[in-house]
């Protein structure tokens, strides 16, 4: 589907066999498959910026498949995780997805769902990473402001005018008018709506 | 009397015609009576036993009648005494007689009398041609209440001829065993009337008395005494006789005809008699006669016979008297001559009798000293045979106690052996019984629901090739004895031994034909269970004694003993068997989410392998070098998860112990597969330290598995706690000496209670708030089985859990 844009499949299992059957199903899908024996080899072996998603296998030796995942949202991945388990019992299931899971298979499966939801976990990674590169952009425009400018940002966020914005900030109008131009052309926004839904997304970090 | 004879009958004939007659009458008295009345003169000779006068009167009556009946004959009634009648019958001075029974078969018998009629006495309507004797005594007298009593008393008798006074009497003394003359006190002859006896009687002045049927009720009819005042000896009863009776009854005074007088006289004599109305003959107002036809007088002849009587007195007495008077002379020389003698005798006898006295004193006292010796011989004989069969005895206990002893060394060395298997123990012991009594072979026989089969055998012999356990049904133990026999014996209390020997060509069943059986009961429990039979084809039938019988019954208790503890032990091992395969299904309960991943892995990656095919033929991107290795794998995991199922099916099956070769290592490698993804779940880390040099053992695997993931599972359990720190599981295996396998289980949890650990190894001990509590204890008897230990070491930071298998035992590379 979206192997251009360089998604990638991880497995991380400590059973050879089903970690080599994993990639035999899902590579026949077209999707490149990454294998790793432990957690930590994936840790070490991961680069940030890779689309794609994790399947993990609950019960490792080491840091076991659960632990992992708390391990990289801690570490900001944004890769959606779905955990395969032999056997789910309800306290695991539950505390998987406290922890932002992505899914939450259970053995023996369904070779379609577990690829559905694969594919739509790189769905969700990839939409993921394009949300986060505007919010990314924002911020980096937001930098380049001045504090008067993101004092007048602030206020036009609010909804003043500039009349109201100059009393409140002491200055004049006319000095208003010159920053709101300034900020205009910084947050590279083409109309006030535009400027605000910018701000707002660099807010959110 | 021949001689005489002739005249007689010429008088009788000659006497129709008055010239003889005149003849006649010179020659006797009674002639001019005879010529008077011009009539034959019959005399009737009468025994006058109450004097002649009473006689008269009392016959005179039927003199008339018959004078009145019968013209042309002249009856006359002659009273005679004994000694008259009998000179009369001599001297045909009468022609008839008319006597008492006994006199008559006397005359009878000397002078041809013959009776043509018998006397029949009415009396109170009742007429009687018997009669007999009463014996009596004075009721009130308590020493005489039978003949015998009359010993050494006075009777009162008629007198010696007396036939109704006496001799009836006698005969039944006689019978009684009393001789009258010698047993009889004072004999008493009172004569005529007999009543006087009666009042002698009453009065005290005898004893007893005797008088003849009737007299007493006569006087007691006519008010002179009273029947319940006396009391009869051996009263008779005789039907139709009502009379007081002590003897056999005598037909009553016959009419006899003597032997000149004509047979025509005498019938017509007899048809007048006989035809005469009632009460011709009155005796008395009451008492009166008839005749009829002659009775039987045997029995009189009997009584004779038996009183040598009458007949049969020796007949010496006759001459005596006239022998006396011819030889008075020298009679009165012998007599002086035989006094002297007498009187010589009499001192000889005197002189001799003190003698003999003497000699009898001292024959007594040899006898006395004979019979002395004799008991003292005895008694020695007795103690000698005494002391030898004591030494016999002695001798033989001793000999048995010597044999006995090592046999009984034996028993003690069987018996305290240990551990030696039960079966080998018993068998031992039946060797033992069988070799301390000599026979060929010993058999143990059971009684069970199917019948009678033999548990073990010892020792050659009879059928010692045979292969079946199951006895013919009709020899049960040798010689025969059948099912039931044995069922019998076996039951009954008091057979604890059997000892038999047989005949060779009996009817021993045996083909082999035994010869010597010993068979001794064998109870278990209390319960019988079987014997113990001891069997040889030769005859060693040797006399058990006390000491054998001990030993034997020794062995029999022995044996029931160890075969108590045998069933016991199968009883236990059964038990623990049950227990823990009850064990092993509730651990594999425990672990069932464990071995359900375990069983998901290779599922899964088959699975996977599979769709991943699919999908590529699907879209037709499949390299055939690609799908063999993929194939090739997912065969391997189907391997693989039929390796799981068969390993845990091994697990949970009951099966008997079956010993096989086992590398421990690879043993301890498998039970932690098991377990790891349930540690690894829990976070907890194994560490298996294994020695290389681990010798090959011959185990039951599947127990040792048990025990080993039994170990792994309290180890899990004590280390998979919230405040637990680093949860570790470490197993070791080892050699620590040269023969003894150690493994250790060490987990890092917190320990055992102070106090407790030598308790985990007992039943339903158990720290867990679920659980059975009977894993280690059972882990304990698996590795004891197998000739280990198991041991527990703890503190509060760790707890080791280890056992030890030896090598010796069991069959190593």
């Amino acid at each position: 589907m979206n192997e251009e844009n360089g998604a990638i499949v991880f497995i991380v299992d400590d059973d050879a066999s089903v970690r080599d059957s994993l990639r035999w199903l899902i590579e026949s899908v077209q999707l490149p498959v990454q294998c790793f024996a432990t957690a930590q080899e994936f840790l070490d072996g991961y680069k940030n910026q890779q689309t794609g998603c994790v399947v993990l296998d609950v019960r490792m030796p080491g840091i076991s498949g659960l632990d992992l995942q708390e391990e990289l949202r801690q570490q900001n991945f944004v890769l959606p995780v779905i955990i395969i388990s032999g056997h789910a019992d309800v306290p695991m299931a539950v505390r998987a997805f406290k922890s932002g899971v992505f899914d939450f298979i259970e053995k023996p499966f369904n070779d379609q769902h577990l690829i559905d939801r694969i594919q739509q976990a790189i769905e969700k990674s990839r939409s993921q990473k394009v949300s986060t590169q505007r919010r990314q952009d924002a911020c980096d425009r937001l930098q380049r402001l001045s504090s008067r400018e993101i004092q007048v940002l602030d206020c036009i966020v609010a909804g003043c005018s500039n009349k109201t914005m100059a009393r409140e900030l002491d200055i004049s109008v006319k000095t208003i008018e010159t920053h709101r131009a300034n900020l205009m052309s910084k947050m590279e926004a083409g109309s006030v709506s535009g400027l605000v839904r910018i701000a707002l997304l660099a807010d959110k970090k | 009397m021949t001689i005489m004879m002739p005249r007689r009958t010429i008088r009788f004939f000659i006497g129709l015609s008055t010239a003889l007659m005149l003849l006649s009458g010179v020659l006797f008295f009674q002639a001019p009576a005879l010529a008077q009345q011009e009539s034959v003169a019959v005399r009737i000779g009468v025994l006058a036993f109450r004097g002649y006068q009473q006689a008269m009167s009392r016959w005179q009556p039927m003199a008339d009648y018959l004078n009145k009946n019968l013209s042309g004959i002249h009856f006359q009634i002659v009273p005679l005494n004994l000694e008259q009648m009998r000179k009369a019958t001599a001297a045909e001075d009468i022609d008839f007689v008319l006597t008492n029974p006994g006199n008559y078969v006397l005359l009878e018998s000397r002078y041809g009398a013959s009776r043509i009629a018998t006397l029949k006495r009415h009396w109170l309507g009742h007429a009687y041609s018997h009669y007999g004797a009463v014996v009596f005594t004075r009721r009130d007298n308590p020493d005489i209440k039978s003949l015998n009593d009359l010993k050494g008393r006075s009777l009162m008798i008629v007198n010696n001829h007396a036939f109704g006074g006496f001799q009836m009497a006698w005969r039944e003394l006689k019978d009684a065993g009393i001789d009258p003359f010698k047993d009889i006190a004072e004999l008493k002859f009172n004569g005529f009337p007999q009543d006087n006896i009666v009042n002698a009687v009453m009065n005290g002045k005898v004893d007893a008395g005797t008088v003849r049927t009737g007299i007493l009720e006569n006087m007691a009819l006519n008010g002179k005494m009273e029947l319940d005042k006396i009391r009869v000896l051996q009263n008779r009863n005789v039907e139709g006789f009502q009379f007081l009776l002590s003897t056999r009854l005598y037909p009553e005074w016959p009419l006899a005809k003597l032997k000149h007088t004509p047979d025509v006289l005498a019938s017509k004599l007899l048809v007048a008699l006989l035809s005469a109305p009632k009460g011709a003959f009155s005796l008395s107002g009451t008492d009166w006669v008839s005749w009829t036809i002659p009775l039987d007088y045997t029995r009189v002849n009997e009584l004779m016979r038996e009183l040598r009587i009458g007949p049969y007195f020796p007949a010496t007495q006759l001459s005596l008297s006239k022998t006396i008077k011819e030889y008075a002379h020298w009679l009165v020389l012998i007599l002086t001559v035989l006094f002297g003698l007498a009187l010589l005798s009499i001192y000889v006898l005197r002189v001799n009798r003190r003698l003999v006295d003497t000699q009898h004193i001292l024959q007594d006292e040899i006898a006395e000293r004979v019979v002395a010796q004799e008991k003292l011989n005895e008694n020695k004989r007795f103690l000698e045979q005494r002391v030898v069969e004591r030494t016999a005895s002695l001798a033989e206990l001793n000999s048995a106690l010597q044999h006995s002893e090592l046999t009984l060394r034996e028993l003690n060395r069987i018996a305290s052996v240990f551990p030696v298997p039960l079966e080998e123990k018993i068998s031992a012991l039946i060797e033992l019984g069988r070799k301390h009594f000599g026979f060929a072979s010993a058999s143990l026989y059971r009684r069970n629901d199917e019948g009678v089969s033999v548990v073990m055998k010892v020792g050659a012999g009879f059928d010692a090739t045979a292969t079946s356990n199951n006895v013919d049904e009709a020899t049960i133990l040798p010689g025969g004895i059948g099912i039931d026999e044995f069922d019998e014996m076996l039951q009954d209390d008091d057979v604890l031994l059997m000892e038999k020997s047989f005949p060779v060509d009996g009817n021993v069943e045996d083909e082999a034909g035994l010869l010597s059986c010993v068979a001794v009961k064998i109870l278990v429990e209390g319960r019988p269970f079987g014997f113990l039979c001891l069997a040889d084809d030769q005859d060693v039938s040797r006399n058990l004694g006390e000491v054998d019988r001990d030993i034997l019954q020794l062995i029999a208790d022995w044996l029931g003993m160890e075969i108590a503890r045998k069933q016991v032990g199968d009883r236990e091992q059964q038990h623990l068997s049950d227990l823990a395969h009850v064990t092993r299904l509730s651990t594999m309960g425990e672990m069932a989410s464990g071995l359900a991943h375990e069983l998901n892995q290779p599922l899964t990656a088959i699975a996977n392998y599979i769709r991943g095919c699919q999908r590529r033929i699907d879209r037709g991107n499949l390299e055939v070098t690609e799908l063999t290795a993929i194939m090739q794998q997912s065969i391997h995991e189907a391997e693989r998860a039929a390796e799981i199922i068969r390993r845990l099916r091994a697990f949970v099956n009951k099966e008997d112990p079956h010993h096989e070769r086992v590398k421990i290592n690879e043993l301890i490698t498998r039970v932690s597969g098991f377990l790891r993804s349930e540690m690894e779940g829990k976070s907890i880390t194994l560490k298996l330290s294994l020695a290389e040099n681990i010798p090959i053992l011959i185990v039951d695997a599947i127990q040792i598995e048990q025990v080993l993931l039994n170990l792994l599972r309290n180890a899990i359990d004590a280390v998979n706690t919230p405040w637990q720190g680093e949860k570790e599981i470490e197993v070791f295996s080892s050699m620590v000496q040269a023969d003894m396998v150690h493994i250790e289980v060490r987990d890092t949890g917190s320990g055992l209670p102070d106090g407790e650990q030598q308790q985990i190894f007992d039943p339903f001990y158990t720290t867990k708030d679920e659980g059975l509590g009977m894993g280690l204890s059972i882990s304990r008897t698996i590795i004891e089985a197998h000739g280990g230990t198991m041991y527990t070491d703890s503190s509060g930071q760790y707890t080791i859990v280890g056992l030890t298998l030896p090598q010796s035992g069991v069959a190593c590379e």
